[in-house]
């Protein structure tokens, strides 16, 4: 009797366990499958990421000049305009930690490599560094292969929709439904050339209007970070010297309504390093282009930000300092 | 191993599956296999600190078993203290001793001789604060005879280290979940179905609601001198919801979780902002906590007085001052615990009308919900600044700038649409608040389809609209 009830319960807790993995499995393959498709589609669509990292792995023999920084540089530098063979591996919000890691762990692919563009912007020293959960990991890993996790990797890491679900979920949606063709005109080297779209769009470049909006900028100094962030660029000037490589230290064109609201003391603090950087350091070549008169409402996007005619003008300036370096 | 991670996405499956196809049958083995996981699961945050927890387990084992045997009582005691001196050592050495190196060399202005009393470049446990006060409960228990030690030392572990609730609780009790361990774990199709529900509903408030909210919350507080009143309280607002989903999503989770492997872990919140008074909330707040410290601390200190309001009102200051530094070694968790004890006394004055002694708690459940809301929630909110705030001067800033009327100018939403999911939630709790959790009531209301069709829904506003990834704001504690 007791061996029967024991064979029920056994065959009771297969049944439901059985039931239970099949219902499971049928619940979350649904799940599963829109995923993959996803990110399928994601990798399908010609990100400024995916383009810079092919070019990154069909020219590793040949790239002379390596920019790195925040949108900033980003949307500066359009290296169809510079005469050397060049990448451009800045992104949005990407600070010196993660150029850094970027640097070293394509070095060996780029050996050829004889100038570096790093960015030291109004506020560069006063911002913190990138977490270990910045969403952009994901995608320095699938597209340049640099891992910049500070952990091992794992398949995981190379997802790329589960980076930012919500961007890349518009992406799909402008690429694929809206077929909105003109926010993925990205030339070879991974540029878009038809962003012009924001503010100064919108104001018709109209310098009396834009003078009179808010303008979006940190006036408040960090002191706790300056000191980290400093000396985390020195380590990377070190590495740099190290290496062999000429440096260029950059901070792009920014508006007059921009300018106008920086703190000086944060100002002064950047100034005052870059003064003992250029000290403390031979063969380091400054671009600072913030007051350039060339630059006019135009030339932007928004107050920090150039659009690609203001790009184009910078790049060949930049072209011009480069040229000049042996 | 972070619960809104994707590594804990393809853990939980794999020790889930592996541990019911060993069976029912064998429990040894399942608890083993449990003890293993859970290990795993704590080590891949820093493997050193399973030393700890081995630890930490194996003194109150032994402990419980002492005091148990011994038959003088200062033996008992004795054996007894062992286990509270290493717990709240372990604590102190932890989580509170550079607090008070840095507060007593400021105190005595040694500052420039600090190297003399040097802090320790220690960092803290992840779920120490947890996992100690549910063994040193065990211990406490054993002493005073209401449970019998357990001399089945893997069930023990078991209990130490479970996962679901290993690093952020509930903090259970020995007498709940030790005899769990025992006993054979059926496998229950509708509990482990409603532990998957709970789990969806816990990652929607983590990863969605707190994720999110954080974004506005990180923003405003970041600079809360610069701030107009409105842009201040709208972030106060903002930060109880961030916290109260951060922290109830976790729990909510780790029950979901447990109750995958056959377990029932204690409830942790109740709805809090539908408190009538601060005494309210804190019976809907953390409530394993709550029920920690009234058994071990409030209860024991009113024990042997003739528990009047004045003892009463001592413990409670002590209470709540020891529940607030919990929390961490701050001045400002000292404060919110002294807060709460300040509101909480004030509402137990007895004031006599006739011949009858009332007090403001029960005016407050005579007047309707909506009513007493206003009085709670604004205190509920300004005891969370404290608690948001890195130090006092923080605190007063923000606080004194809400009372102000200071213009907020620009006003920005910062997460715009993404607030509606707030009232969702609300809405969501407080129609279902009789259940443990919103999808509870979906098995009797819906058919099959339509229950997959709101599950997947769910579980697309969970990718869709996640926020930035942060990490549990309890886990610092």
């Amino acid at each position: 009797m007791q061996d029967q009830k024991k064979n029920s319960s056994i065959s009771n807790f297969k049944r439901d366990f059985l039931y239970f993995v099949k219902i499971g499995s049928l619940f979350f393959l649904p799940v599963v499958i829109a995923y993959i498709a996803l990110e399928y589609s994601v990798l399908q669509i010609p990100t400024s990421y995916k383009v810079t990292g092919e070019y990154l792995d069909n020219n590793t023999e040949d790239i002379e000049v390596v920019f790195l920084g925040s949108s900033q540089i980003k949307n500066s530098i359009n290296p169809k305009h510079i005469d050397k063979n060049s990448i451009n591996l800045s992104s949005t919000s990407q600070h010196h930690n993660t150029d850094f890691r970027i640097l070293k762990q394509t070095r060996d692919r780029l050996k050829n490599t004889k100038v570096v563009i790093l960015e030291v912007s109004y506020g560069h020293f006063e911002l913190p560094h990138n977490t270990k959960y910045f969403w952009k990991n994901n995608l320095f890993l699938k597209y340049y292969s640099v891992n910049t996790f500070d952990r091992a990797t794992y398949f995981k890491d190379r997802l790329i929709y589960l980076s930012r679900p919500g961007f890349f979920s518009s992406q799909i949606v402008k690429y694929y439904i809206k077929k909105d063709s003109t926010s993925f005109s990205i030339n070879e080297f991974g540029f878009d050339e038809n962003n012009f779209k924001g503010k100064f769009m919108k104001f018709n470049y109209d310098d009396t209007k834009l003078l009179e909006t808010n303008v979006k900028i940190e006036r408040r100094a960090y002191l706790n970070l300056f000191d980290y962030n400093v000396n985390y660029f020195y380590r990377m000037l070190d590495y740099c010297k190290k290496e062999g490589l000429n440096i260029v230290i950059s901070s792009p064109p920014t508006y007059k309504s921009y300018n106008d609201l920086r703190n000086p003391n944060i100002l002064r603090r950047r100034d005052s390093i870059l003064n003992i950087v250029s000290k403390r350091y031979e063969g380091i070549y400054f671009f600072n282009s913030e007051e350039d008169s060339d630059f006019t409402a135009k030339s932007f996007r928004n107050e920090n930000h150039l659009n690609p005619n203001g790009a184009e003008l910078y790049s060949k300036k930049m072209n011009d300092l480069l040229n000049s370096i042996n | 191993m972070l619960f809104n991670s994707f590594s804990f996405g393809l853990f939980l499956p794999i020790v889930f599956i592996v541990y019911w196809i060993i069976g029912a049958k064998k429990i040894k083995l399942q608890n083993l296999f449990l003890l293993i996981a859970s290990y795993i699961f704590y080590g891949l945050w820093d493997w050193r600190f399973l030393l700890l927890i081995v630890a930490s387990s194996l003194v109150d084992y032994f402990a419980g078993i002492y005091i148990e045997k011994s038959e003088n009582k200062h033996y008992k005691k004795l054996f007894l203290f062992v286990s509270i001196f290493w717990n709240l050592g372990v604590l102190f050495i932890f989580k509170y001793f550079n607090f008070f190196i840095q507060e007593f060399s400021n105190l005595f202005h040694l500052n420039d001789s600090l190297s003399t009393f040097s802090t320790l470049n220690i960092i803290l446990p992840v779920g120490l604060s947890f996992y100690t006060f549910q063994t040193m409960s065990y211990s406490l228990d054993v002493y005073k005879k209401n449970i019998a030690p357990t001399k089945n030392i893997l069930n023990f572990l078991c209990f130490v280290s479970f996962f679901p609730q290993l690093v952020a609780g509930p903090i259970e009790r020995a007498r709940n979940l030790l005899p769990q361990f025992t006993i054979v774990r059926k496998f229950n199709l509708p509990l482990i179905k409603d532990g998957l529900r709970q789990i969806i509903w816990g990652l929607f408030k983590k990863i969605v609601i707190a994720d999110n909210v954080a974004i506005a919350v990180n923003d405003i507080f970041s600079n809360p001198g610069e701030q107009g009143s409105l842009s201040l309280l709208y972030a106060s607002v903002l930060f109880f919801f961030q916290i109260y989903c951060d922290f109830s999503g976790y729990s909510d989770i780790a029950i979901g979780t447990a109750k995958m492997f056959g377990f029932k872990l204690s409830k942790n919140f109740n709805i809090p902002y539908l408190s009538r008074s601060v005494s309210e909330f804190w019976q809907r707040w953390h409530i394993t906590l709550t029920k920690w410290f009234t058994d071990y601390v409030y209860g024991p200190i009113i024990k042997n007085t003739n528990r009047n309001y004045i003892f009463k009102t001592i413990a409670l200051f002590i209470t709540m001052s020891l529940i607030g530094l919990w929390h961490g070694a701050n001045w400002t968790f000292l404060f919110f615990g002294v807060f709460q004890a300040i509101m909480i006394t004030l509402e137990r004055v007895p004031v006599k009308i006739g011949k009858r002694s009332l007090t403001i708690n029960y005016f407050l459940t005579k007047l309707p919900l909506a009513l007493t809301i206003i009085y709670s929630f604004p205190l509920i909110m300004a005891s969370c600044i404290v608690f948001r705030s890195e130090d006092m001067n923080m605190a007063y800033t923000i606080i004194s700038r809400i009372v102000s009327f200071i213009p907020s100018e620009p006003f920005r939403f910062i997460i715009g649409g993404r607030f509606i999911l707030i009232i969702l939630l609300v809405v969501l709790e407080i129609i279902t608040r009789t259940k443990n959790h919103p999808f509870e009531f979906l098995e009797k209301k819906f058919s099959k389809p339509v229950r997959w069709a709101i599950y997947y829904i769910f579980i697309f506003i969970i990718f869709r609209y996640a926020g930035p990834k942060e990490e549990f704001i309890y886990f610092q504690f």
